[in-house]
C-alpha cells in the first residue's frame, strides 16, 4: 500500500469513526437496525494505519485535522474543495509526492 | 411513493443477478458498477472502505436486505445502486436469513454524516416493508424500481 491509499484509508476511517462515535449519527445509525459493536476493532486499525503513516504525511495529517476536522480534502477543477482558492498552475496532480495546499494547508487528493 | 430528493437511479445503477456468491466479493461487484457509471476511479480501494464499515458492523438489517454503505474521497457523487442475489449470501445478519437485495449507499467525503445517515435510513425505510423488498426482487423495471426507492429514475 502505497503513502497516498494509507492516508486516504486513514481519512475514510475518520469519517467512519465520527459516524460511530458522534451523537445523532450514531443513535440514528442504531435506531436503523445496524451494530455497531466493532468500533474498538476500527480504533485499533486507525492505530496501525497511524503508525504506518511516514511522519510528514502524519504531522500535515494531523495538523490540518486539528485545525479544520479533516486532514485531507478533494480537488476539483484545480479548486481546494477545504478553502475553494483556485490553486496555482505549478501544483500538479500527482500522487506520487504529498501535496498540501498552500492556503489552508490540508493534504490535497487529486481526482 | 413520492419521489424525495436524491441521487436518480438509472438502469446501470443496478445488478440484476450479482455473480457473486460471498459478501466480499459482492461489495466488489458493487465497486466496479460505481466505477463504470463514474462514481469512482478506484473500486478496489473503495471496495477496501466498504470492508472497513462492514467491520464495524454488519450492514445486513435483516429479512434478506443489506445496505452496505460508506462516506469516502473515492466517491464523486451521491449514488445508489442495487444488486439482487438469487442464492442470496452471507452477510452476518442476526436473523442468519442470506442476503438477497444489497443497497449500495455512497457518499464523497464533503457530505455531513447526518445527511449521509439520512440517505442510508431512506434506503432502509425504502426496502423494509415486506411488499416494496418482495417488487424490489422480483420487478426488472428501471423505472418501478426507482419508484419503489423513492429516487428519480435516470
Amino acid at each position: 500500500m502505497t503513502g497516498w491509499s494509507d492516508v486516504v484509508g486513514l481519512h475514510d476511517l475518520d469519517l467512519l469513526l465520527e459516524e460511530a462515535r458522534c451523537g445523532g449519527a450514531r443513535q440514528r445509525t442504531l435506531s436503523l437496525g445496524f451494530r455497531l459493536a466493532g468500533l474498538p476493532a476500527l480504533e485499533r486499525a486507525r492505530a496501525r494505519l497511524h503508525a504506518r503513516l511516514g511522519g510528514r504525511w502524519v504531522h500535515a495529517y494531523e495538523r490540518a485535522q486539528r485545525r479544520y476536522g479533516r486532514g485531507v480534502v478533494a480537488v476539483r477543477e484545480r479548486v481546494c474543495q477545504g478553502c475553494f482558492i483556485t490553486l496555482p498552475t505549478c501544483a500538479t496532480a500527482s500522487r506520487d509526492s504529498l501535496t498540501v495546499c498552500e492556503s489552508c494547508g490540508r493534504i490535497l487528493f487529486w481526482r | 411513493m413520492s419521489i424525495v430528493a436524491g441521487p436518480a437511479l438509472h438502469p446501470a445503477h443496478l445488478i440484476l443477478d450479482l455473480r457473486s456468491c460471498s459478501r466480499d466479493s459482492v461489495l466488489g461487484e458493487l465497486a466496479r458498477q460505481a466505477q463504470g457509471i463514474g462514481v469512482t476511479q478506484e473500486p478496489g480501494s473503495l471496495r477496501a472502505v466498504l470492508l472497513m464499515r462492514e467491520r464495524l458492523g454488519s450492514t445486513a438489517v435483516g429479512h434478506g436486505l443489506a445496505v452496505p454503505n460508506a462516506r469516502s474521497l473515492l466517491v464523486t457523487r451521491p449514488a445508489l445502486l442495487l444488486g439482487r442475489s438469487r442464492r442470496g449470501v452471507d452477510w452476518g445478519a442476526e436473523d442468519c436469513v442470506p442476503v438477497r437485495l444489497v443497497l449500495l449507499v455512497i457518499s464523497p467525503a464533503e457530505t455531513s454524516a447526518p445527511c449521509h445517515v439520512a440517505a442510508v435510513a431512506r434506503a432502509v425505510a425504502a426496502a423494509r416493508p415486506a411488499r416494496a423488498r418482495q417488487r424490489l426482487f422480483e420487478s426488472d423495471s428501471p423505472g418501478e424500481i426507482a419508484e419503489l426507492l423513492g429516487v428519480a429514475p435516470g
